[in-house]
């Protein structure tokens, strides 16, 4: 089912993406502080554009759609990044 | 303080890793003379930290399983935080410090200190006293404080939080 090794590679990043996300979201718990919780969501988003990336592995069928999902997060993430460093609380 | 509160962690550790350690092999291991081991035990045993068990031949000392309340609880969240856990053991040791002098004594900036000071005040764990323009800062329960700093162990995910914390917010590792 894994041919491609950027597919792989893409999922591994999606799974460290997601637990740089519980890491993050822990880090917004203990400390309240609303630069975190967009890290949080930052590295959320960035995790589902990785899966979205390497989805054909999963959902052949689905076509354009994950593509289009995908750039979409990409633009999130990096908006939501800048938003966390101009984030002062 | 400080240097109590290390030693009662030691025998609190060392009593947790071998369960019904008998109290010459805690002399040999903690090497440590025998009036100051019996002291801290009794300190750890008045505080329901441990308790003793006489088998005929040994005393046996094993660690009590503790649940903790609510203000413990939140007491522990803030242990966690390596920023406050510093700021409260510098307090223990010297309440009635000011902002500055806990800053210059934790190594961090007084405005990370200043932040930390007031999510302590707000959470009840620490007094402030206005004098003039300076504030003082005290432990309200020292005893409750030092309880809990001798249970409490840095996990790996605690160093991973407070790794991206520090990370991100550009403060001292401290």
């Amino acid at each position: 089912m894994l041919t491609e090794p950027d597919q792989i590679i893409q999922l591994i990043s999606s799974l460290l993406a997601l637990i740089l996300f519980v890491v993050s979201h822990l880090a917004y718990r203990r400390e309240r502080r609303k630069k975190l919780f967009i890290l949080s969501l930052a590295f959320f988003f960035y995790s589902a554009m990785n899966f979205l990336d390497a989805a054909d592995i999963f959902f052949p069928q689905a076509g354009e759609y994950p593509e289009i999902w995908g750039s979409l997060l990409n633009f999130v993430v990096l908006a939501l990044f800048f938003l966390s460093m101009i984030t002062n609380e | 303080m400080e240097f109590e509160l290390e030693t009662r962690r030691r025998i609190y550790e060392q009593i947790k890793k071998s369960p019904g350690i008998h109290f010459r092999e805690l002399e040999r291991r903690l090497q440590m003379v025998v009036g100051n081991l019996q002291y801290h035990l009794q300190y750890l045993e008045k505080k329901n930290m441990i308790r003793a068990l006489n088998d005929g031949d040994y005393v046996r000392y094993f660690v009590k399983d503790r649940s903790l309340s609510e203000t413990e609880r939140k007491i522990m969240s803030f242990l966690r935080r390596s920023g406050c856990r510093h700021i409260l053991l510098q307090l223990l040791n010297n309440p009635g410090m000011n902002n500055k002098e806990i800053s210059q004594a934790v190594g961090l900036s007084p405005s990370t200190v200043s932040w930390n000071l007031n999510k302590l005040v707000e959470a009840g764990i620490i007094e402030r006293e206005k004098i003039g323009r300076i504030s003082k800062f005290t432990v309200i329960d020292p005893s409750a404080i030092a309880e809990l700093l001798i249970c409490y162990k840095e996990s790996f995910l605690d160093t991973l939080v407070d790794g991206f914390i520090e990370m991100w917010e550009f403060k001292d590792s401290k």
